[in-house]
């Protein structure tokens, strides 16, 4: 397992069969080398926020993009994204949406809480690979991110 | 006023200083002129005194001259007295100078006057003159005596002549006194009857013996619309209808021997008038006769009764309106007893007419209804109308009934109120219907809640089942397509040639295994869309979708008859799918022809704008028709034409939803027409989630 200090991407799965689909076809494509799997919404939320189980963990260091399913034990990824989205220190992180479901409330919920992108995962294994190879292409390598953390910098702003 | 002063000074000596005051010539002088002033002041008295008297006197006016000079010289006289002791010279003068200019006017009026002062005869003369005048004055009396004589001779005579013409004079005044009189009489009591038959408001004819028009009055004219001068000399029977003419002349014939004077002509039953242009009319008649010169004469008199019978008819008809009519039609004078009680209230209260005439109205009020009953009654006798549109009567058998009421006032000729009417209608089975209706409204609402909750549960169910379709199933069939995929690949290097085929077999039916779940899904999907109704244009819908299926048609000859499609109101989303099921089936099942020809266009059928497509492809046989849009009912094996069996019944589900129909004509290999109509989308909606409710539960 990575450390947890130098994530590049977080994987928030409950289903290990979903779980080893989803680090194999990431892994393939050698896209990223710090993957971290967490299980539950709550696990989840305390490794963001460095709580409970991860209270070692270095706020600073977050990952660089989260991919979370919808249907989760504990906190739903509904919940999960709604933390993030709304703490100022992980607002900008990246969260795309990876989940079984095509349901239009799914998607419109997660669009409200701020997702930066919905997929459902499809049946058909070639284009479920697809599509994990180009979210990670663009979150990891096309998409620009800010150098220092920008929770950061919005903090160092409001301070007189 | 110098003048004056100077007049009564006396700035002169006294005149005694010329006497030297010796008393002697003063005292001479004064008593002197004293006394011929005193005698100067009597003599024009005893003059005035003679003219007064003798007012025969000729030339009198000389003597009041005489008088004045006199008077004028009596004042001279009294000066020289008053100038004796007083110097007013000048007065005196004056008074002299007024006395002097007397004198001279009276000496000179007098000498004209002497001649004939001399003329005037003496008395001798006088004497003669007397004499003679005695002897003439005795002559003429004799002969006035003579002629009084005479006179009174004539007048006698006169006066016989006179008295004999005045009796002459009387006696013709008296005969022509008389005739007169009698003129007069005859000529008004002819005018004054003439008058009052010429204003009659009846008709008034009167015929002689052989029926024939003598006497034809303005009120006939008009009755009969022909003119006095026509009528006068036509018989009678022109102005009876011709079918009445025998029994008339009949009638007065008969009437003439009887002797009666005058008679009503009832027994002729209903009598009939004839107008001059032909039309017939009701009349009253009454006949009567007379003598005149040895003649008879009858009197008819008639009287127009169209109105009266008119009026009369109206009565009838409006008393059979009353009593024929189902509602209670009651009258009551202003203290509530009845006058009138028709058939239908004898039916509604049960009270007979008899029973309750002369009865109050109260009587078939109930008794915690009777004040209000009272208001409504004082409220009609002020002249109000009143409706009560739901009101409370008791029967006479002590049942109560609801009546709808109308209370209106009843008026006589002089507008005054004399009593109230009422009209009620029973409206107590209305009533009882309205109650059955109200409740069976209430049970079926009471019926359309449980059931709107039922279908409330059934699409919660039928939310969570697709949702976790959506999830957990899809997720499981993922696992299988991954794992056997990547077994494959990792490990198909070592897999007998039957074992890929397996794993091939494996992800085949995943593929299809996922294209059902989701074709499922949208199904649902449909299901519980709202509609978002708009016009909608089938043509660019169409033109959209064959776009869509271009990948499908690549290597193939289509040709596409689209013709011209209306606008229909429908969810423009819903209605593109339901084309896309129909055209990419039409575009399937035409798969196996050389061409394939598919048409798109519009019929009227009835009210009904349909929609069709037709291809020439396999089509199917007609008793399978009932399958076709069943959910994974499939008439072709998937080996020929794949597909899950799902379309059909979305697109079926769509037009429900719009409130149309959906079906198929086909032959077996002869091609397929599908037809779409489009309803009412609104109130179709209800219907279609009840019966996708329905069919989940």
């Amino acid at each position: 397992m990575t450390e947890p200090n130098e994530v590049d991407i977080l994987l928030v799965e409950d289903n290990p069969d979903d779980l080893e689909l989803t680090l194999h076809a990431l892994r393939r494509e050698h896209l990223a080398n710090n993957i971290f799997a967490v299980r539950d919404g709550e696990e989840a939320v305390e490794f963001l926020f460095c709580t409970g189980r991860f209270q070692q963990r270095d706020f600073d260091h977050l990952p660089r993009l989260v991919l979370l399913d919808l249907k989760l034990p504990k906190l739903t990824g509904l919940e999960v994204l709604k933390r993030v989205k709304q703490d100022p220190r992980t607002k900008a992180l990246p969260v795309v949406v990876l989940t079984s479901s095509k349901e239009e409330r799914d998607l419109i919920a997660s669009y409200n809480l701020g997702a930066n992108s919905y997929i459902q995962k499809p049946v058909d294994f070639d284009r479920f690979r697809e599509i994990v190879k180009s979210t990670g292409l663009y979150w990891m390598v096309i998409n620009q991110r800010p150098l220092s953390n920008p929770a950061q910098e919005s903090r160092a702003a409001s301070q007189p | 006023m110098e003048f004056l002063k100077r007049l009564i000074s006396s700035d002169f000596l006294p005149h005694g200083t010329c006497y030297l005051w010796d008393p002697r010539i003063v005292w001479l002088h004064v008593i002197s002129d004293s006394l011929i002033t005193v005698a100067y002041y009597c003599i024009p008295l005893a003059l005035v005194y003679l003219v007064r008297k003798r007012r025969d006197l000729p030339f009198n006016w000389i003597f009041w001259m005489f008088g004045l000079f006199i008077l004028g010289c009596g004042t001279t006289h009294l000066m020289e007295v008053w100038t004796v002791w007083h110097g007013t010279y000048l007065l005196s003068g004056v008074v002299k100078a007024f006395t002097a200019a007397i004198s001279v006017v009276t000496a000179v009026m007098l000498v004209p006057l002497i001649p004939k002062a001399v003329a005037l005869p003496g008395p001798g003369q006088l004497r003669a003159i007397n004499q003679e005048l005695k002897h003439q004055a005795a002559e003429r009396a004799q002969r006035e005596q003579e002629l009084i004589q005479l006179t009174q001779e004539l007048e006698l005579r006169i006066q016989n002549r006179t008295v004999e013409l005045e009796s002459i004079n009387r006696s013709l005044e008296n005969e022509i006194a008389i005739g007169a009189e009698g003129q007069r009489a005859l000529s008004a009591s002819e005018a004054r009857l003439s008058s009052v038959i010429e204003s009659a408001m009846d008709a008034i004819l009167a015929i002689d013996e052989r029926q024939r028009i003598v006497l034809f009055n303005v009120a006939a004219e008009k009755m009969f619309e022909c003119s006095a001068k026509e009528a006068i000399g036509q018989p009678l029977h022109r102005f009876i209808p011709e079918r009445f003419r025998a029994s008339h002349a009949r009638y007065i014939h008969r009437f003439g021997n009887t002797g009666v004077s005058s008679r009503n002509m009832s027994a002729l039953g209903q009598l009939w008038g004839l107008r001059a242009p032909g039309t017939e009319f009701p009349i009253e008649a009454s006949i009567s006769q007379t003598q005149a010169g040895g003649r008879k004469l009858y009197t008819v008199i008639l009287r127009d009764v169209t109105e009266r019978k008119q009026a009369e008819a109206r009565n009838v008809l409006l008393a059979t309106i009353v009593e024929s009519s189902s509602d209670a039609v009651v009258s009551k004078d202003l203290s509530g007893t009845i006058l009138s009680w028709n058939a239908g209230a004898e039916q509604i209260y049960g009270y007979t007419e008899a029973e309750i005439l002369g009865k109050s109205v109260d009587l078939i009020v109930p008794p915690d209804q009777l004040d209000e009953s009272n208001r409504a009654l004082l409220e009609v006798a002020r002249g109000r109308m009143v409706t009560r549109d739901e009101t409370i009567r008791v029967r006479k058998d002590g049942s109560l009934l609801t009546v709808s009421l109308i209370l209106s006032p009843m008026r006589n000729a002089e507008g005054q109120i004399i009593g109230i009417s009422s009209i009620a209608h029973d409206i107590t089975a209305r009533k009882a219907a309205e109650r059955q209706v109200r409740d069976l409204n209430l049970q079926l609402e009471k019926r359309v809640r449980e059931r709107t909750v039922d279908l409330q549960i059934a699409n919660k169910e039928l939310e969570a089942f697709t949702y976790s379709v959506s999830h957990d199933l899809r997720a499981p069939l993922r696992h299988i397509a991954g794992f056997s995929k990547m077994l494959a690949e990792e490990c198909g290097a070592s897999l007998q040639p039957e074992g890929l085929h397996y794993l091939q077999r494996i992800q085949e039916g995943t593929r299809r295994m996922g294209m059902l779940v989701d074709d499922l899904l949208n199904l649902a999907r449909i299901g519980r869309h709202e509609l978002r109704l708009q016009v909608t244009e089938l043509q660019s819908v169409i033109k959209d979708v064959i776009a869509e299926l271009t990948p499908d048609v690549e290597g193939r000859e289509v040709e596409w008859k689209i013709r011209k499609l209306p606008h229909v109101e429908g969810d423009p989303a819903l209605l593109r799918v339901v084309f896309q099921n129909l055209l990419s089936n039409a575009l399937k099942y035409t798969r196996p022809r050389a061409k394939a020809i598919i048409e798109v266009g519009c019929e009227q059928v009835a009210a009904e704008q349909v929609v069709y497509v037709r291809d020439n492809g396999v089509g199917f046989n007609m008793i399978y028709a009932d399958k076709l849009f069943g959910v994974f009912e499939r008439l072709h094996r998937s080996e020929d034409f794949e597909g899950s069996g799902v379309g059909l019944a979305t697109a079926q589900r769509i037009v429900q939803k719009h409130g149309g129909r959906i079906w198929a004509q086909a032959k077996l290999d002869k091609g397929a027409t599908f037809y779409v109509s489009f309803g009412n989308a609104k109130d179709a909606e209800i219907e279609s989630e009840a019966a996708m409710a329905g069919d989940i539960s």
